[in-house]
């Protein structure tokens, strides 16, 4: 081990760029990982809560009745988990995206019916005295941690108990005195993203029309839901409102489907960075071999075996190439966890180092390491031992 | 200056290093012409669209055609007016539909009558649309991204079976990435009007002044332009991440570059301090070692930027969150993106051979010369 680190130390400069190229490249594809992650995240969590979401069936730009709730209460109540008064979770959703003075400063938002809330998304984390605050007033709001942070850097002054106004452009309306009752943090980054209002004011704001864009509803278990599924699809079917019935998983896949070809997009570039990688690092052991040839003659005569020489070219390359991984991953971590870091937190919330994430890029690391000695490696050591006694100038 | 010929050889006798080398600097190049070919052929697809005397007329408040809905009296009363050359009251929807190949998006429907036909200079089919049949035309573009699109299949929304009979063929707009069917059949199973009318002017300034200062009207005008226009905000952001990533990635293949160049000069220092000797200027041997840097890097540039016409024409599909519809666009290399790929290679190799040049003048001369 000694002997293979001193080796690498030989060259210091060499060593340096390489691990210097080495390790940018893989924080891009550390990056690029990530936010491949980002975009996935709601699918890990999405079978635990037996969330079924009812839309249109011809899409979420169509809208249902606000009396569906009702009826799916009454018709699907035994199957339906139910709240703390023991009522079926229903729950009406309108996502919106808002503003509340600069429109290039919009966020999402969500209109709920607030009574479900809390059984409905226990993986919401909302204190008992902000979701009473919430309830209490058709007026109050709640914020996401990372969405209230992220104004207030950016000088709106949303304190707990403030009032706000809110612009919606898709029904072009202003909300005017909404009361922030508290901040929520989430489970996943992207509840955390998302200002939640009351659905009957917004439905008042717009004029009472009694639509709403989708419907949640949480079953008991896993097992009913292919079969609720099934039922409100078919009670509907032939109503002038179709709806389409997806669980919670199948939602989000559909959703992540439609970033269409972006998620390609970066596996091209996946690609791309390890062909790079294996560039240099063949290079650079191209180099190192080629430098040492005369020592590579000598241990030959002394009797090393061919794969054992290259071991040991293959345990310096692989050195040099796991520390830059291990660089790389300890800047995302500092930039990615640490500080949160992300160029798009509306659409791709955060981007944290996941254990899988690390050992991916330590692998490719390894694996760009391994063969770019493996390579011209294999060349080196054929060589006849006096050619290369003869080469050492 | 140090004849070009000696460089060429020096490279082709180190050539391995060089072509891997070169190979670096060709992968961060290709990244950046894909991303910069990328957001190319997204801005022209909506830079294509629309006529320059159009104007697009729209409820207020809306922020798309399918948010917005107007009443036939407003219709009428902009559609009679004499600046109006030519009006087309259209209808557009999006429905959620299965892709080909898995998941779904937003595929756009645009109720229209012979009317938008005429409005539009490049927009023809080779089937006419019959007004109050259910015929739909299907954009060219489209054909490949969603399932059961074929000539003579047929599309059913709600509760009409739209029967497929022809191609939409619009010179690289967005209409090539919509569903037009007849607007009257439309309307009636939506129970809608219609959400827009395109108009030609005569005059399209003084028009929209003056309907915007109606307010009896309740709309909103721009110019058809001007509205695609402003819906490519990702065109902008997709070119800002791509010239970033290469910038790091190209500073990943300079340390490539960097030691092929410091290897090359570590081996050839007796060559070069000959070179002094024979009375070449420190800056010529600094200025070939540049060259030869920057020759390498072009080589791989132009290898990275070139296989990007292996990508030209690659149909793209992506869900334009501002519009709530599917855009297909195909990857647009054009002379441009190939230009920025060797310029960039080019600077890499130029950087790549600065400091090897400087360490190679900075030995000196008689004292490697007498080293056996």
């Amino acid at each position: 081990m000694k002997f293979v680190l001193r080796n690498a130390l030989r060259n210091k400069r060499r060593t340096l760029l390489t691990g210097l190229s080495f390790a940018l490249s893989l924080f891009v594809f550390l990056s690029a990982l990530n936010a491949r992650a980002a975009m996935d995240d709601w699918d890990r969590e999405a079978d635990r809560h037996h969330r079924l979401v009812v839309h249109h069936a011809l899409g979420m730009a169509h809208q249902l009745p606000a009396s569906m709730a009702k009826e799916l209460r009454e018709r699907l109540g035994d199957r339906l988990e139910g709240d703390e008064e023991g009522r079926p979770l229903v729950q009406r959703a309108d996502w919106l995206r808002a503003f509340t003075s600069d429109p290039q400063d919009w966020f999402g938002a969500v209109a709920v019916d607030p009574e479900p809330l809390r059984a409905m998304w226990p993986d919401l984390l909302v204190s008992a005295e902000s979701y009473a605050a919430f309830r209490k007033s058709e007026r109050a709001v709640l914020i996401g941690e990372r969405l209230w942070k992220r104004m207030r850097s950016n000088g709106y002054p949303w304190d707990v108990g403030r009032s706000i106004t809110l612009h919606v452009p898709v029904f072009h309306c202003v909300l005017q005195d909404l009361t922030i009752a508290g901040i929520t943090r989430s489970e996943n980054a992207w509840g955390e993203e998302q200002l939640i209002l009351h659905w009957s004011y917004l439905d008042r704001a717009t004029g009472g029309k009694g639509r709403v864009q989708s419907y949640w509803l949480k079953a008991r278990d896993a097992a009913s839901l292919p079969e609720l599924k099934a039922r409100i699809d078919a009670e509907y079917r032939n109503s002038p409102f179709p709806t389409e019935t997806q669980t919670e998983r199948e939602y989000a896949d559909s959703v992540r489907s439609m970033m269409g070809d972006f998620r390609g997009g970066i596996s091209v570039l996946g690609i791309v960075i390890s062909l790079l990688l294996l560039a240099v690092a063949g290079n650079t052991m191209a180099m190192t071999y080629r430098d040492r040839a005369g020592e590579v003659a000598i241990l030959r005569a002394l009797g090393f075996g061919r794969l054992r020489i290259v071991a040991l070219f293959a345990a310096e390359s692989i050195l040099i190439s796991l520390s830059a991984g291990l660089l790389a991953v300890g800047l995302g971590l500092f930039l990615y966890n640490m500080a949160g870091i992300t160029p798009e937190p509306r659409a791709l919330p955060a981007l944290p180092v996941t254990w899988g994430t690390a050992a991916r890029v330590l692998a490719l690391a390894a694996c760009a390491g391994l063969l770019g000695a493996l390579l011209p490696g294999w060349g080196c050591v054929r060589r006849p031992i006096v050619a290369g006694l003869r080469s050492a100038d | 200056m140090v004849p070009l010929k000696y460089h060429w050889r020096s490279l082709r006798r180190r050539w391995a290093g060089a072509l891997l080398a070169a190979a670096g600097i060709a992968c961060a190049t290709f990244a950046l012409c894909l991303a910069l070919a990328v957001a190319e052929g997204l801005e022209s697809t909506y830079g294509a669209t629309g006529h320059r005397d159009n104007l697009l007329i729209l409820r207020t408040g809306a922020s798309r055609e399918s948010q917005s809905e107007l009443d036939r009296a407003t219709i009428d009363r902009i559609r009679l007016r004499e600046e109006v050359v030519r009006a087309s009251p259209e209808l557009v929807l999006t429905v959620h539909r299965q892709r080909r190949g898995g998941g779904t998006g937003f595929l756009v429907l645009r109720g229209v009558t012979p009317e938008a036909f005429r409005v539009r200079d490049d927009v023809w089919s080779d089937r006419a649309l019959r007004p109050r049949t259910t015929d739909a035309l299907v954009g060219r573009r489209l054909f490949d991204r969603f399932a059961n699109l074929e000539i003579g299949g047929v599309l059913r929304i709600k509760g009409v079976d739209f029967r497929i009979a022809g191609s939409l063929e619009a010179e690289g707009q967005l209409h090539e990435s919509e569903v037009w069917v007849d607007l009257k059949i439309l309307e009636e199973e939506f129970h809608r009007g219609p959400s827009s009318l395109l108009v030609r002017a005569r005059e399209p300034a003084s028009l929209r002044r003056r309907l915007e200062e109606d307010a009896r009207l309740g709309v909103q005008v721009q110019s058809e332009r001007a509205y695609y226009g402003s819906k490519i905000s990702t065109a902008r952001a997709i070119r800002a991440v791509g010239i970033f990533l290469s910038a790091l990635l190209s500073i990943g293949a300079l340390a490539g570059i960097l030691n092929t160049m410091y290897a090359a000069v570590a081996s050839r220092i007796r060559e070069l301090a000959l070179l002094r000797v024979l009375g070449f200027s420190p800056a010529a041997i600094q200025a070939g070692i540049v060259l030869e840097s920057v020759l390498l890097a072009a080589l791989g540039g132009g290898v990275g930027a070139g296989s990007l016409f292996l990508a030209h024409g690659t149909s793209l599909g992506m869900t334009n969150w501002s519009l709530m519809a599917e855009v297909v666009f195909p990857v647009t290399a054009t002379f441009e993106v190939f230009l920025a790929g060797v310029i960039l290679s080019i600077l890499t190799g130029a950087a790549g051979g600065l400091f090897p040049a400087r360490a190679a003048i900075r030995s000196v001369p008689a004292r490697v010369l007498r080293e056996p």
